[in-house]
């Protein structure tokens, strides 16, 4: 019976409760597609950390590190041909990778030149499908170099210019050359643009005095990011002695950005559940206020305050129960129908790729997280409503009949 | 314990001792009830008549554990509720005591139907008891075509008599009511006393009013006069 006098009393005043549930599913959608949106966002630029950047797993020589001492080589081996052919390892490559000068005849600036195997390369980093001028390694006699858009700008140069790379050899000397611009890519994330050159492996072994069998870096693309660990363990079997890592260790700031991203989300969900609830609060003592003889005539005819205080509280969790699954019903749809055709944010572009995000975002949102988001709602509601319940408890009988 | 009119010997239901209900006015506390004594017996239909101000629904009030006497005790039915804790004293109303208001009071998003059952239900009685039991209150009050109305939906006798019924739902010893003839017209009112008389004497449940409504003085059995929150006078009619 109390179950179906709280429903009947939320339906007294329409208009009202119309409302309250209005503002819960407007409060649930908004906090769910913001969720989604942010999560979409990062996607972005998680895909980016491992297909556009770091792969899945790297492996250096253990005095390679930040100064990139370009005698820390590593050789290929029988074991290294075995492992990428595994078929949990979706792609796997060898680079030469050394920091120097680049220049043009009107600039200058610092650069790290990455001597591929363009074949492979293509696979592993997209680097082929983010070229916006010229051709993806064409086949020149003289050295060719593919540079970032921010960088030909900065150098002020263009297709088929030339400019000059220099760096230690693995003897400590400088060397330089001069290298053909063939391509220009644009990824989306501008520092690197600014900073990554890539010409053939051979060439680059050639410069360095080194065999082209050996590399500075070996990378790989896994099928799947569960079997990252595992993989880790077997790489190491290979090379072993080296130090391998995979992108979270390489980029710790993104899998911060994974490991906190529950936890912000979650806030921001509270902080609009808590506006939300002031609403829930502010209706709800208004209906108890309303009804103050009734819930007086209740009690002197029997009703109990644990009854009573259950009552004001089931009307507000059924505003809450009508209100969320229709928030959370829009949430879904507007968040399926962006996650297939996108956000387009390149009125902001800049500011995004400055940080490596793309400039389209496509949102989504586990169903766990949709459960989570209801289950929140419930309860702000609950909560939401203990102070107009606790304030109906605080009538007394003789009162509220007095007010006849 | 009384003889009555049949022979048998009648229990007190209600024995109120030295009750005084002091409110703190602005200026100077107001007595509203003051060292009332007051005995009544089970089967009793008892009017506490007076003018407006004299105390009478703080009386009912006292006497049905709605307010808290600043002296005196009320003990109902052996029990003194003026000792009970507010839990307790919610579970004995449930029990032992039916209210008819004189604003009818009925719980607009019920039927008459379920208005009736409500009390039932939180006393916690089988579904079929409770229908069987509605069925028959709606059928004494005269409303078995309307069981299924919202009292929006009901005149004003309509509602005061469903409110009887619920007030009886319960089997309760004892019925208060305040005023409950004060909104009906003269029809109605007096189609209410009469249901209310033929109540007291086939369930031989105990019925104390406050009114000043002449038409209920008529018809009750023992007057009870408060003036100023004193007894002034106690009359018992043949």
């Amino acid at each position: 019976m109390i179950l179906s006098i709280a429903w009947r009393n939320i339906w007294r005043n329409k208009t009202r409760s119309l409302l309250v549930a209005g503002s819960i599913a407007l409060g649930l959608w908004a906090g769910a597609f913001v969720m989604s949106f942010a999560w979409g966002l990062y996607q972005n630029n998680i895909h980016d950390v491992i297909y556009r950047q770091y792969s899945h797993l790297q492996v250096h020589h253990t005095s390679f590190g930040p100064d990139m001492d370009p005698a820390a080589l590593l050789e290929d081996n029988p074991h290294w041909q075995t492992f990428r052919m595994q078929p949990e390892v979706r792609s796997a490559t060898t680079r030469l990778m050394v920091g120097g000068m680049v220049r043009s005849g009107t600039g200058a600036g610092a650069c790290v030149l990455l001597g591929v195997v363009p074949f492979e390369e293509a696979k592993q980093t997209e680097l082929k499908s983010m070229l916006i001028q010229g051709r993806y390694f064409p086949k020149v006699k003289s050295p060719q170099v593919l540079i970032g858009e921010k960088l030909a700008h900065k150098l002020k140069v263009k297709l088929q210019q030339k400019i000059v790379v220099s760096f230690s050899d693995t003897g400590g000397n400088i060397t330089a050359s001069a290298l053909r611009i063939t391509g220009i890519y644009r990824s989306r994330n501008t520092a690197l643009d600014e900073r990554l050159l890539f010409t053939e492996k051979p060439m680059l072994a050639a410069m360095l005095g080194v065999d082209s069998n050996s590399f500075h870096q070996a990378v790989v693309l896994l099928q799947e990011d569960s079997n990252l660990e595992s993989l880790q363990a077997g790489l190491l079997r290979v090379f072993p002695g080296t130090l391998v890592q995979n992108w979270k260790q390489l980029s710790p700031e993104t899998d911060l950005i994974i490991s906190s991203f529950d936890l912000y989300m979650y806030i921001v969900i509270g902080i609009i559940l808590l506006a939300l609830s002031f609403g829930i609060v502010n209706t709800m003592l208004m209906a108890v206020l309303e009804r103050v003889r009734e819930i007086g005539v209740l009690q002197s005819v029997g009703m109990n305050k644990r009854r009573i205080f259950l009552m004001i509280m089931l009307e507000t969790v059924y505003l809450s129960l009508l209100g969320s699954p229709v928030g959370l019903f829009f949430a879904w749809l507007s968040i399926y129908y962006t996650g297939i055709y996108g956000i387009d944010l390149s009125k902001f572009s800049e500011g995004f790729t400055q940080y490596g995000f793309s400039a389209v975002v496509h949102p989504v949102l586990d169903t766990s997280r949709y459960y989570i988001i209801g289950l929140m709602s419930i309860i702000t509601a609950i909560l939401a409503s203990a102070y107009p319940a606790f304030r109906a408890l605080q009538l007394k009988p003789v009162d509220a009949v007095r007010k006849i | 314990m009384e003889t009555t009119e049949a022979g048998t010997q009648a229990a007190t239901v209600i024995d109120a001792h030295e009750l005084s209900k002091i409110y703190n006015g602005r200026q100077v506390p107001v007595k509203a009830i003051d060292g009332v004594h007051l005995h009544i017996e089970e089967g009793e239909f008892t009017a506490i008549v007076g003018p407006s101000g004299s105390g009478k629904s703080t009386l009912l009030h006292l006497i049905g554990g709605l307010d808290v006497p600043s002296s005196g005790n009320v003990v109902l039915a052996g029990t003194e509720i003026t000792k009970l804790s507010e839990n307790k004293l919610i579970d004995f109303r449930l029990h032992h005591i039916g209210f008819v208001f004189q604003a009818y009071n009925l719980v607009p998003v019920l039927t008459a139907r379920e208005n009736i059952g409500f009390v039932m239900q939180l006393q916690g009685i089988a579904k079929d008891v409770r229908e069987k039991r509605v069925q028959e209150l709606l059928a004494q009050v005269g409303l078995t075509d309307k069981a299924d109305c919202k009292p929006a939906k009901l005149s004003g006798g309509q509602q005061q008599r469903v409110a009887v019924a619920r007030a009886l739902a319960s089997r309760p010893r004892i019925v208060l009511a305040d005023e409950p003839t004060a909104n009906l017209d003269s029809v109605n009112a007096g189609n209410l006393l009469d249901l209310m008389a033929r109540l007291n004497r086939e369930e031989h449940i105990t019925f104390l009013f406050s009114t000043h409504d002449p038409r209920v003085i008529e018809k009750a059995r023992r007057v009870i006069t408060l003036v100023d929150g004193r007894v002034v006078s106690d009359q018992h009619h043949a």
